[in-house]
């Protein structure tokens, strides 16, 4: 029978593990990219900017993104749905095969680990239900196969009673540099609460994380072009990417979207200008205020930290149709860090850090009203004007709150999801308002104008064909999920 | 009813028959040496002998107006009348038609007319001299119920063999064994992935026979129903295809050359806009986009025609072959040598395949009790790819390429997409610069062969032990430069080499007991055991930089900080048991009954074994005293036979749960779970029933052999299906799921003229089959066939439909006009008129995922192929007719060049004309083209039956005219044996088909995604001309 | 025999004659060659498209202008009726404007030359540095196209020029211009015309000057000032103020003042040390203790205090960032005081350490800010 067993040297079981390690811990680190990273490689920028406004594209799948008419066959959305059922499907393998070890583990280390399986449960449930609306819940335990869809209030109760797990469970403070903590769950429990509308209890997080663990940086624009700041004070969850040549899928692709068509900047055969920075969005930042040379480039603009070789980059509008492109999540070529290839970067991709809190705090504190002077919203939002090098407020406006958001989180795939806690009439109004269109000529003066008005389906994006495809019982109506 | 009323008549006349008898004898020579153990046989009796050492024989009780018949294996059979009085004289000869009458039938031969199985059998002869590169191509058309499909025209590159339909969803390329050993697929048959360097990988599976001088095969013989194949168990799932190679000979040595030359070039072309055509499209495409008209677009009518991509990247490319071969023998010993080189261009520039091969077989006979053999083939293949069957690949570029983007600029160097002009992107950047400058070599180096020794104890009972091997060597390397093309650029030189081994033997030894008792019974029990055990490594490394140039691309050249490199290995293995018995009685009635049982590393303690038995019988009516004066039928034979077998083809060891490692952010690697095992995975079982018919008339003249089987396979190991509750299903395997297939095949040969200087045989060949898979995991789950980074959903097998269904919308015209859009049914928030309207099918007026069905199935309703073979004199002209009718194929290309999906950098692509001749509201409106959009905000580009077209086709597959020098004009001159031929593959298709070539089997041989087409390499016409000689 | 071999000949000579005909009749014409700027026929711009129209065009193989440039073009479009190419334009490879020969090969082995001219663009101005110069100062303009530049004017006057390249010039802004002016830059091409906004340094504001200009016309006197009188006459500019103390401590403290009002200074300019009190001064005697005063801005009262030199007008022009806090006996304060605040400025006399009595005559009392 030995000739029968055929171990082989590369794959492991989890028996082949050295004593006192188990594959729980990496299983675990791997939540952090694996799973998610179809999920990135488009579809947040596509949902959470472009679909509301901040970004012009004229690539077909984009486009419907940018017209706000999204089919079902759209493959970005396929994608995303995809991607965001399998950190699911990996949270519910780890918390399986945690519990069937429950016994050995010490009781820390099998807390920790389900509370990693819930948070990151969570976080996927919470994109999904912004994204789409009603959404099978899945356990891992109880599912039948094809489950029918859940009632949207039910998702957002499993995912509260998951972060509610994590927010109790997790670590205090992080053992490797990217790990979640408490704190963490807390921030996104934060956002759930804020987007139902719950904002004494949102406030009651917010004021818990603020003063704790997690701070500002100083530099804007270091939280996204440079791998080496990743997990910064001020990031708190961020997808963790590493970039390798011969290894596909725990990288960051953003940069080969990102980066003008034709600047090189890249070094490789990417750098496709798919986002471009709307008119609109453009027009959102205030005079003076530093976070826009490092989000957007325009005219004129100068990095000499990108085609460093050639002694900088000097941006110049004829590389956009709505001349300007991001700079944001580009981090260079090869010659500027060893680790950048063909749609490869190490660039994390951060969900939520601590000026988000900051700011739904503030938001929190205005609790859907139109104005407050309520002193620590004020200086939660001051604090993150301050860093912006703008002039700070005596009182708070909806108005002004939700254009911070839209110039500080401008393409980390927030404006969408901002827009949907507006409420649908507004979002309609203030869509149907931006300019969304391009300049025709080369100097970027004539512009064809587009505006958009979404419909009232707009905050629910179809589920996918090919999802229907496999389960044609998402065609039902949604049904209650059994909590018991 | 003809038919009957001919075979009553001769009933009746036979009996007027009147007997006489009286003894004969003579000598029986080949070459002008004697020939031991020639059966000689008086027709229509069991009455023989057989001739002794020096030839002789020597029959009583003739009858006046007998025939004999000499028979000997490896010689053409003779019938002479008998002669009295003066002893015969006759001279056998040599011929590969003969090989026909003895069948391989795995661990043993045995008679054709005693089969009980349903196997087909291909000569040399009907295979040789046509420039195919491997095995596996050689049998298109020649044999019923095997459908074989080139997967690519990439030299060298997949082929699909289908025996008898689809029997699994894993994998259904039939076990080949060469002289005894197997060659399995999974060994050493992977291209370079160019994914590895950005984008899709193109289609990576190459055909496992590659390596193989195709000169060197004597014959083939191919076992198809589960009774015929059960002596492989649990690998005969999908059919077994034994290659018998060339043997030696008695007497003289042989010398042959055989060497052919030829061009290639490809034949069809999709039509794509012209530069006039691309200026007027890209100006609707601007102004539905408000966009002002560039200066050139706006006299469309004085521009040139533009690039023609097609025409740039295709070329008519060499083809040649040579062999030089020695062969001979004694009584004791037969040795057969041979030296062959093999060289093809693709027609896809920078494409190509060659091949130098050696083969070594021997035998000999020891002593009267021990015989001892060799067999062995080492060659060395070097394939070079460019990426292909993919959006990114070199003829989907071409197609997708702007016209208005030239080759190279009038200064001479490579022309790249400017701002607004041409594709960007990776993908389409220039197809002929990325597929020159591309670097892709994969380099094979393979000894396969056998050694075997065979002790007879004592008469009938023998002992054969064989130790079989295939040991590869693999080599990738590719090199992908740094460029400038446009504004694509790629400032990194970046080079990746992998090397692999496996090494693969397999050990049989089993007694063979064969004896004859009271002269009608014919008793054949063979038991055996075999053991097989499969080994590979791989290591691979990466590295870019700057490299020195393309003649520089060793690792060490490149820069130490961006050095990676890989490194893996399995095994597997696999022990069993066999036995078989075969008896038959007096020719009539032939029972054999088989098991074997195998273990397999591949599954768990818990369902490690299996077991599969048959059994199956024969009865030769024509040889049944009613029928044997009804001397027109020269052959009458039913068989039926049940066997149950297994398939092993899945990835190994998902019985445990397997991690893989995975670079981590954190550092190091991260185990994830790359498996999720489940212990009780055992075999897929195949079960599969054949009744057949073998006749002959006129002294076999007419010969017809039909065939009807039904088989069941069940249990297959399936990857649990995706769906929300379970995303991770790539890692967890289950047996589930019934595949039924029932088909019917007939072949039927013709001798329509056989005088003296007039030759002329036909056969025709039929098949067809219907295929459902009637249980699969429940829940009205299905399985998906993905294309294109799993974006698109073209496929669904599910249960009550044919495995690899067309499944989506079904279009139902153009809304025409505003009156016609609101009567609906309501689709998408963005549809217009001129839009496709899809047809409600659940009458909820409303368009969703409800209203998709089957559209099409690539299943033909049948195959077939017509085989005329001539002779005058010294000429001789075949021509083999081969077709498919009533299968779909997706067409996936449309979806890209009809200009009607808009995808990632496609906005400046080049389109069919039917983009241009779209509707447009008052201007053109008698279309069956929908509106120009941008985004496509109706998803007239959803998977729907628009793009499924019907495949059949009749294609002349050779045609070839060949001259044999006669003996009186060589003489006693050097040459023995003189033949020149010309010949033309591929000739010409009768297709409907739009894209390139109707028949393309399935990519990267997934049954799921069969049909389908992704702008593959497309199989070449081939003009040859060739010479063998002999001396 | 000998029949057919001039048979043969004939046929030769008949072949080498027809394929010859055939290099040379190529039928090569060019109808017109259009610009993608607009109507031009066989005139076009540098860096423009055009296309040659005409007949047996196909097979272009070589473009060549001016019999020495190598023109690179796309052949991609060329059809036998027409091609496109970009005007190539570069000095280094001696490009020239006005008409010239463009000459062109076909594979068959044609050449066809006609007349092409390339017309001088109108010059474009990319920048000017600085962006808006001083007056009396050099400005350096960059641009396209500045060959045989005939004339540059601001606001009509012609003004001094340079041109360095035909991509860069340097102007004089005449020290006369009391404003941003049209700058226009004349070459054959055409003339450019581009507003220019020029500084004028200071953004001065005249608060009294005593012979009715300023902002702030009405003085009036206070504490123990003795005499005022804003109307002497005879100083060096027209009328101005003067005012006396004699010794008297009966409020501790003295002064002059137009009060308050309007702020003089825009919001923009708060920076301190770019702003300057100026007045002209004169005292009665050497040492003459002089205090500039500014109000309660931010709370606190600042003062520049000085003594006289001499006994001559003298102007002085006094930073705010050199005003202390506490009337001018405090600190230096740095940012303070906050010029967009001032709005009314004191002038005094520090009774404790000053000649009895001191007279002190003030005139043209501005406050200005550097932009
Ligand atoms: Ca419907
Ligand atoms: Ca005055």
């Amino acid at each position: 029978d030995d000739f029968l067993n055929a171990p082989s040297e590369t794959q492991l079981t989890p028996t082949d593990l050295p004593e006192g390690i188990t594959a729980f811990d990496g299983i675990a680190e791997t939540m952090y990219f694996e799973p998610w990273f179809a999920f990135n490689d488009k579809f947040l920028i596509a949902v959470g900017d472009m679909y509301a406004g901040n970004i012009y594209s004229v690539d077909g799948a984009y486009q419907q993104f940018r017209d706000a008419q999204v089919t079902s066959q759209n493959p970005i959305l396929t994608e995303g749905y995809v991607s965001l059922f399998s950190v699911i499907d990996q949270a519910n393998n780890l918390m399986s095969l945690v519990e069937e070890r429950k016994d050995e583990l010490p009781e820390d280390d099998y807390n920790s680990l389900i509370g990693i399986g819930k948070f990151m449960r969570a976080n996927a449930y919470f994109y999904l239900v912004r994204a789409f609306g009603a959404v099978p819940i899945v356990d891992g335990i109880n599912t039948e196969p094809q489950p029918k869809r859940n009632l949207v209030a039910d998702v957002y109760k499993f995912i509260k009673l998951d972060l509610e797990f994590a927010a109790e469970n997790l670590p205090d403070f992080a053992a490797k540099r990217g790990f979640v903590t408490k704190e963490v769950a807390k921030g996104i429990l934060a956002k759930v609460h804020l987007t139902l509308g719950e904002y004494a209890e949102c406030a009651n997080l917010t004021e818990q994380i603020i003063g704790g663990q997690y701070s500002l940086i100083q530099q804007f624009g270091d939280l996204f072009n440079s791998p080496e700041n990743n997990n910064s004070a001020e990031s708190m969850f961020a997808l963790q990417w590493i970039s390798i040549a011969t290894v596909w899928g725990t990288q960051n692709t953003n940069q080969a979207y990102i980066v003008p068509f034709g600047s090189g900047i890249t070094g490789g055969q990417d750098g496709w200008g798919v986002y471009l920075p709307s008119i609109s969005l453009q027009e959102e930042y205030e005079e003076d205020d530093n976070r826009k040379k490092a989000t957007i480039m325009e005219d004129g603009d100068f990095y000499p930290e990108l085609l460093s070789s050639e002694g900088g980059f000097t941006y110049e509008k004829t590389l956009s149709a709505t001349a300007a492109n991001f700079r944001k999540y580009i981090v260079g070529s090869a010659a500027e860090r060893s680790d950048v290839f063909f749609m490869k970067t190490s660039q994390n991709t951060i969900i939520l850090r601590y000026a988000d809190v900051l700011l739904m705090h503030a938001e929190a504190k205005l609790a859907g009203g139109s104005s407050t002077s309520d002193p620590s919203a004020l200086n939660a939002y001051n604090e993150v004007r301050m860093r912006a090098g703008l002039p700070t407020k005596t009182v708070l406006t909806r108005e002004e709150l939700f254009k911070e958001r839209r110039a500080e989180f401008a393409l980390e795939g927030q404006y969408f999801f901002d827009l949907k806690r507006r409420g649908i009439n507004e979002a309609i109004s203030v869509i149907s308002q931006q300019e969304v269109g391009f300049y025709s000529d080369v100097d970027r003066t004539e512009l064809v104008s587009i505006k958009i008005t979404p419909s009232a389906n707009y905050f629910e994006l179809p589920i996918p064909q090919s999802a229907i495809d496999t389960n044609p019982s998402l065609l039902e109506q949604p049904v209650p999920y059994n909590f018991n | 009813m003809y038919f009957f009323k001919t075979v009553l008549t001769l009933f009746i006349l036979t009996f007027a028959n009147v007997i006489y008898a009286q003894s004969v004898e003579g000598r029986v020579v080949q070459d002008g040496s004697p020939i031991p153990g020639v059966n000689v046989l008086i027709e229509g009796t069991s009455l023989g002998t057989t001739t002794d050492a020096e030839g002789f024989f020597k029959l009583n009780d003739v009858s006046q107006d007998a025939v004999l018949v000499f028979t000997f294996v490896g010689l053409k059979t003779l019938r002479v009348p008998a002669k009295f009085g003066a002893p015969m004289n006759v001279t056998m000869k040599d011929d590969a038609e003969t090989l026909k009458e003895v069948v391989v039938i795995g661990f043993g031969t045995q008679r054709r007319e005693d089969l009980t199985g349903a196997i087909s059998s291909v000569t040399a002869e009907e295979i040789q001299d046509q420039p195919f590169t491997s095995i596996d191509q050689a049998l298109v058309g020649q044999a019923a119920g095997v459908n074989v499909t080139q997967n690519s025209g990439t030299p060298g590159g997949g082929i699909s063999v289908q025996i008898r339909g689809i029997t699994s969803i894993n994998g259904n390329e039939p076990l080949y064994v060469i002289d005894g050993t197997p060659v399995f697929p999974d060994r050493n048959n992977e291209s370079f992935s160019f994914g590895l360097f950005g984008g899709g990988d193109g289609q990576t599976r190459n055909s496992a026979l590659a390596g193989l001088n195709i000169s060197d095969i004597e014959s083939i013989d191919i076992l198809k129903d589960a009774s015929a194949t059960a002596i492989y168990g649990a690998n005969g799932a999908n059919g077994v295809v034994l290659i018998t190679t060339k043997k030696g000979s008695r007497g003289k040595a042989k010398i042959a050359y055989e060497a052919y030359a030829g061009v290639q070039e490809n034949i069809n072309f999709v039509d794509v806009l012209d530069l006039p055509g691309y200026a007027r499209y890209q100006t609707k495409l601007l102004e539905l986009n408000g966009e002002p008209i560039p200066f050139q677009y706006q006299t469309p009518e004085l521009l040139g025609s533009g690039t023609d991509w097609q025409r740039e990247i295709f070329r008519p490319a060499p083809i040649q072959s040579h062999q030089l071969s020695i062969s001979g023998g004694n009584d004791d010993t037969r040795y057969y040598t041979s030296f062959g080189y093999f060289d093809q261009e693709g027609t896809v520039i920078n494409s190509g395949f060659d091949r130098l091969s050696l083969r070594v077989n021997v035998d000999s006979k020891v002593n009267s009790w021990l015989k001892i053999g060799n067999n062995l083939s080492i060659n060395r293949s070097l394939q070079r790819v460019v990426r292909n069957d993919d959006r990114g690949g070199t003829v989907m570029n071409a197609l997708r390429q702007s016209p208005e983007l030239p080759v190279r600029y009038s200064d001479g160097s490579f022309a790249g997409p400017a701002n607004n002009i041409g594709s960007g992107g990776n993908e389409a950047t220039n197809p002929v610069a990325l597929a020159e400058i591309n670097n892709a070599t994969t380099q094979r180096t393979q000894l396969l062969g056998n050694i075997f020794g065979e002790i007879e104890f004592f008469d009938g009972l023998t002992f054969k032990t064989e130790l079989g091997y295939d040991l590869g060597f693999g080599k990738i390397a590719s090199f992908a430069p740094a460029f400038d093309l446009g504004t694509i650029v790629e400032t990194l030189n970046r080079s990746y080499k992998q090397q692999e081994q496996s090494y693969y033997w397999n050990l049989k030894n089993y007694l063979t007991y064969k004896k004859t008792f009271a002269e009608k019974h014919n008793l054949t029990v063979l038991v055996g055991q075999e053991a097989q055990e499969n080994r590979y490594e791989y290591l691979n490394g990466f590295r870019a930089g700057q490299f020195l140039n393309e003649d520089f691309t060793n690792l060490d050249v490149g820069d130490t900080e961006t050095a990676e490199n890989g490194n893996g290995s399995g095994r597997w293995a696999m022990t069993s048991y066999i036995s078989r018995a075969i008896y038959g009685f007096e020719d009539k009635y032939t029972f054999s009954a088989s098991i074997r049982a195998d273990a397999s590393s591949n599954f768990g303690p818990n369902n490690r074994w299996g077991y599969f038995p048959s059994v199956s019988g024969g009865w030769t009516l024509s040889n049944e005293n009613f029928l044997s004066d009804l001397t027109f039928v020269s052959n009458l034979r039913l068989r039926a036979g049940y066997g149950s077998v297994g398939n092993q083809n899945i990835p190994p060891n998902r019985f445990q749960t397997i991690l893989s490692l995975v670079p981590s952010p954190f550092g190091g690697n991260s185990p994830t779970i790359d498996n999720l095992g489940n212990p009780d995975i055992k075999w897929e079982s195949l079960n599969s029933f054949n009744l057949g018919i073998d006749a002959g008339v006129l002294n076999n003249r007419l010969k017809l052999t039909a065939d009807y089987y039904i088989k069941n396979s069940s249990d297959f190991l399936a990857r649990r299906i995706n769906d929300e509750s379970n995303q991770s299903a790539q890692d967890f395997f289950i047996n589930t799921g019934v595949i039924e297939t029932k088909g019917f095949e007939l072949t039927l040969t013709s001798l329509n003229f056989s005088k003296s200087d007039f030759f002329w045989k036909t056969t025709a060949i039929f098949s067809t089959y219907t295929n459902e898979l009637t249980r699969f995991q429940g829940q009205g789950q299905s399985l998906l066939g993905r294309v294109q980074f799993d974006q698109y959903t073209i496929t669904r097998t599910t249960e009550g439909e044919p495995v690899g269904q067309f499944y989506g919308y079904v279009t139902d015209g153009l809304f025409r006009d505003a009156e016609e859009l609101a009567a609906g049914p309501l689709q998408e928030e963005g549809t217009a008129v001129g839009d496709i309207r899809f047809k409600d099918l659940n009458n909820d007026k409303v368009i969703d995922g409800n209203d998709q069905a089957p559209i099409g199935n690539a299943i033909p309703d049948f195959t077939y192929s017509l085989v005329n073979n001539f002779e005058y004199k010294s000429f001789a002209l075949d021509i083999t007719l081969q077709g498919s009718q009533g299968n779909d194929i997706y067409n996936f290309t449309r979806h890209y060049i009809d200009g009607i999906v808009p995808g990632f950098g496609d906005r400046y692509a080049n389109v069919t004309p039917r983009a241009l001749n779209a509707f447009e509201e008052g201007v053109n409106e008698d279309t069956n083209e929908p509106r120009l959009t941008l985004t496509d905000p109706n998803g007239n580009g959803r998977i729907s039956d628009r793009f499924v077209e019907d495949g059949s086709y009749l294609r002349i597959q050779n045609v070839m005219l060949s001259y044999r020098v006669p003996d009186r004009i060589l003489g006693n001159g050097f040459f023995t044996r003189a033949r020149i031929y010309a010949s033309v593959q591929n000739l010409y298709t009768f297709t409907n088909y739009s894209g390139f070539d109707p028949s393309l089997g399935s990519l990267d041989q997934n049954v799921t995604l069969n049909g389908i087409d992704l702008g593959r390499f497309p199989v070449p016409r081939i003009s040859s001309i060739g010479v063998n000689l002999e001396f | 025999m000998l029949i057919r071999i001039k048979n043969i000949a004939i046929l030769m000579v008949l072949i080498l004659t027809f394929s010859s005909c055939k290099e040379e009749d190529v039928d090569i014409k060019v109808d017109a060659i259009v610009s993608d700027t607009g109507d031009l026929l066989n005139a076009s711009y540098p860096l423009s498209q055009v296309r040659v129209e005409g007949q047996g065009l196909k097979g272009l193989e070589k473009i060549t202008l001016d019999d020495s440039i190598d023109v690179g073009f796309n052949p991609a479009y060329n059809s036998d009726r027409a091609f496109i190419f970009t005007v190539p334009f570069d000095m280094s490879l001696g490009s020239r404007f006005g008409v010239q020969p463009l000459t062109f090969q076909t594979s068959a082995g044609g050449t066809f030359t006609t007349d092409f001219e390339i017309l001088q663009p109108l010059p474009v101005i990319n920048s000017i540095t600085p962006e808006t110069p001083l007056v009396g100062n050099f400005a350096t303009v960059e641009g396209e196209w500045f060959f045989d530049v005939s004339s540059v004017t601001f606001g009509g006057e012609p003004i001094e020029y340079n041109v360095s390249s035909d991509e860069s010039l340097t102007i004089l802004i005449p020290e006369t211009a009391t404003g941003g002016a049209d700058l226009a830059i004349t070459t054959p091409g055409g003339t450019l015309t581009q507003f220019l906004e020029v500084s004028l340094g200071f953004v001065i504001v005249n608060i009294s000057d005593f012979d009715g200009g300023g902002v702030r016309q009405e003085w009036f006197s206070f504490g123990d000032v003795a005499a005022f009188d804003t109307n002497v006459t005879g100083g060096p500019t027209g009328n101005y103020a003067q005012f006396s103390w004699e010794g008297s401590t009966e409020n501790g403290y003295n002064g002059t003042s137009a009060g308050g009002g309007a702020n003089f200074l825009d919001e923009n300019s708060t920076d301190p040390a770019e702003a300057y009190i100026d007045i002209d001064i004169s005292t009665n005697v050497v040492g003459a203790h002089v205090a500039i005063q500014l109000n309660a801005i931010g709370g606190e009262n600042f003062a520049y205090n000085f003594k006289s030199e001499d006994t001559e007008w003298n102007t002085y022009s006094i930073p705010l960032s050199e005003f202390r806090n506490n009337y001018g006996f405090g600190e230096v304060v740095e940012g303070s005081p906050d010029p967009t605040q001032v709005n009314q400025i004191n002038v005094g006399i520090v009774q404790s350490d000053t000649p009895n009595p001191t007279i002190i005559s003030f005139d043209n009392l501005k406050i200005k800010y550097r932009n």
